[in-house]
């Protein structure tokens, strides 16, 4: 069976080509992959799979932001609570847990119950609970993400409700001289507080989380602390959508 | 003949009666050719980003349309920004009345019945008048109970039953006129032919402001079964004591008489999940929390803001919700 698993996201499209057991994983720049791999002819939008490189004998699965907006002739979509709750499946091999996914622009906790859905609560008109406001962040503190996701010392208390006035908050701590360790731990902790209202929405023995941010190891360890709870990230945590849309 | 505005659903046949023309704010607000434009003018006077559009468009078709000549504010039974709007409406001249529905009166009849003397009194007309006429809409009323009874049967669609029974606030006023279109949607959906739909689907909160999510939502596999705060804007009371109707009438007063209502049309309509719209930067966003504690059916909220298209984002949540409802009604779970 050969089978391709993408999940359009609002940062990154992630792709996961199955042959068998064989895994390759793949990731592109959103924007660039709609303008490089997507092709348009009078009817309807197809993923170009030739550009791609891939045998036109694949079958091909996609969830993500981008399945209202698209829809693509050559793909099967699903929509991506599904997708991200089969990605856990697979990755855990549990049948009953929590997952929490921290996307570009979305976050959502999903609760699983044997196997099935049995409830999901995503964020509301906010941004600041998801991955673009730790890269804001980031580029506000002249730091990468991967020096963010080590930082857990002393956290600030930023107070901002909004992420866009958080960045102005940032600033002012860095120029009253607050050490960039404790600024940045702080950006990490205000993350992992957005996101409890979602979390304790939820109550199971194993919490999972995915998405790119779930590599944030600080990001982590504040959303453990905060819910008195251990935390997995999952294997493949940015690929967990992906990997969701293969056939289980 | 006076052109009267409200703010929010009060009993039309005291306009009526006396012969003056209802307008209920909210719906020629958000059918206006550019309802965008009107947020866009209050923005521009000073009200706030992080006040809700309702707001903002009650002030612009009052204050810059002039779309009528004296006002009814509800000033209690709805929130406090009408408050601040009231007194925006006396700053620029507009004659307003206001019209407080009881809150936490130790005899709210009785509250009830003065506030509705005084508005009597303010529409020039008594309330064995208004009785009479009640007469009349009845027969009006009665017919939006079928729209409602062939939503429920799959014939009328989720967007239709919104928009005519939300259009009963004021009946699009013109009485004659409604209930004749009335007449011509019973007719039209009794004649269809219907898709058959896996999942009943409830809708409450405050009416949309972003009406295309009807039909987003029912191009789903599944069907509109229930339009709760419009259900209740058209008072299904038939209670013959005309005051009682208002105090049956759920919208002005506590969130759990409205969860005891929803809950009694989840059974009677055998809904499997609940979509509650909830207004950006409206008090009832924390009612949320009730609601979803105590119905007993998943719930999604969604959120909308400005008029126009429902985004992406909302459609991804809505999607997933019709999906798992959908799974857990296969493995027989709900
Ligand atoms: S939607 Fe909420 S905040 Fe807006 S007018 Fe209505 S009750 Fe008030």
């Amino acid at each position: 069976m050969k089978n391709i698993g993408i999940d359009l996201g609002s940062r990154y499209v992630k792709m996961v080509k199955a042959d068998g057991e064989n895994l390759e994983f793949m990731r592109y720049d959103t924007v660039s992959f709609y303008r490089q791999y997507i092709k348009r002819d009078k009817e309807s939008t197809y993923i170009d799979v030739e550009k791609l490189g891939i045998d036109k004998d694949y079958k091909i699965t996609a969830t993500g932001y981008g399945r209202n907006l698209m829809s693509f002739a050559n793909a099967e979509i699903i929509s991506e609570i599904k997708a991200h709750f089969r990605g856990a499946l697979r990755q855990t091999g549990d049948d009953s847990f929590v997952l929490i996914d921290i996307g570009g622009q979305d976050s959502k906790v999903i609760l699983g119950k044997d196997g099935y859905i049995e409830d999901f609560i995503m964020n509301d008109k906010c941004a600041a609970s998801t991955g673009r406001f730790a890269e804001n962040a980031c580029n506000v503190l002249g730091i990468t993400i991967d020096e963010l996701s080590q930082m857990d010392k002393d956290p600030s208390n930023l107070s901002s409700t909004c992420a866009v006035f958080c960045e102005s908050e940032l600033i002012g701590l860095m120029a009253s001289g607050v050490e960039l360790e404790s600024i940045a731990s702080g950006v990490n902790k205000s993350i992992a507080k957005r996101l409890m209202p979602l979390i304790k929405s939820f109550q199971a023995d194993k919490i999972y989380a995915s998405g790119g941010v779930a590599s944030n190891k600080s990001l982590i360890y504040y959303i453990s602390e905060l819910i008195g709870k251990n935390v997995v990230p999952l294997e493949n945590p940015q690929y967990n959508g992906a990997l969701g849309c293969l056939p289980l | 003949m006076k052109k009267i505005g409200f703010t929010t659903t009060i009993p039309v046949e005291f306009f009526l009666a006396g012969g003056n023309i209802p307008v209920d704010l909210n719906n020629i607000f958000v059918c206006n050719n550019n309802p965008g434009n009107l947020i866009d003018e209050a923005q521009d006077d000073g009200l706030p980003r992080n006040c809700c559009s309702w707001i903002k468009g009650l002030y612009s078709v009052a204050v810059k349309e002039k779309a009528v000549d004296e006002i009814i504010s509800v000033t209690n039974g709805d929130c406090s920004n009408t408050h601040a709007l009231t007194e925006l409406y006396t700053a620029n001249g507009i004659k307003v009345h206001p019209f407080a529905y009881p809150y936490e009166e130790k005899d709210p009849y009785s509250a009830l019945k003065q506030q509705m003397i005084f508005l009597g009194n303010a529409l020039n007309v008594t309330l064995d008048m208004v009785y009479d006429y009640s007469k009349i809409t009845d027969k009006v009323r009665d017919k939006l109970k079928i729209v409602d009874r062939l939503t429920v049967d799959g014939y009328v669609t989720g967007f239709e039953n919104h928009l005519y029974l939300v259009s009963s606030t004021d009946f699009n006023s013109d009485l004659e006129k409604f209930s004749k279109d009335v007449d011509v949607l019973i007719e039209k959906a009794e004649k269809r032919h219907i898709e058959e739909k896996y999942v009943r689907i409830g809708c409450i909160g405050v009416p949309t402001i972003n009406p295309s999510m009807y039909d987003f939502i029912e191009s789903k596999n599944c069907k509109i079964v229930f339009n709760e705060v419009q259900r209740q804007f058209s008072i299904p009371s038939t209670n013959p004591d005309y005051i009682m109707r208002y105090i049956e009438y759920t919208y002005p007063y506590g969130v759990m008489d409205r969860i005891k209502d929803i809950k009694e049309q989840i059974k009677l309509r055998k809904i499997d999940g609940i979509i509650h719209y909830v207004q950006s930067f409206c008090y009832r966003q924390i009612q949320d929390i009730l609601i979803k504690k105590h119905l007993g059916v998943p719930v999604l909220t969604i959120e909308g803001d400005t008029p126009g298209d429902i985004d992406g984002r909302t459609k991804i949540r809505i999607d997933s919700f019709i999906e798992m409802l959908e799974m857990k009604k296969k493995k027989g779970l709900l």
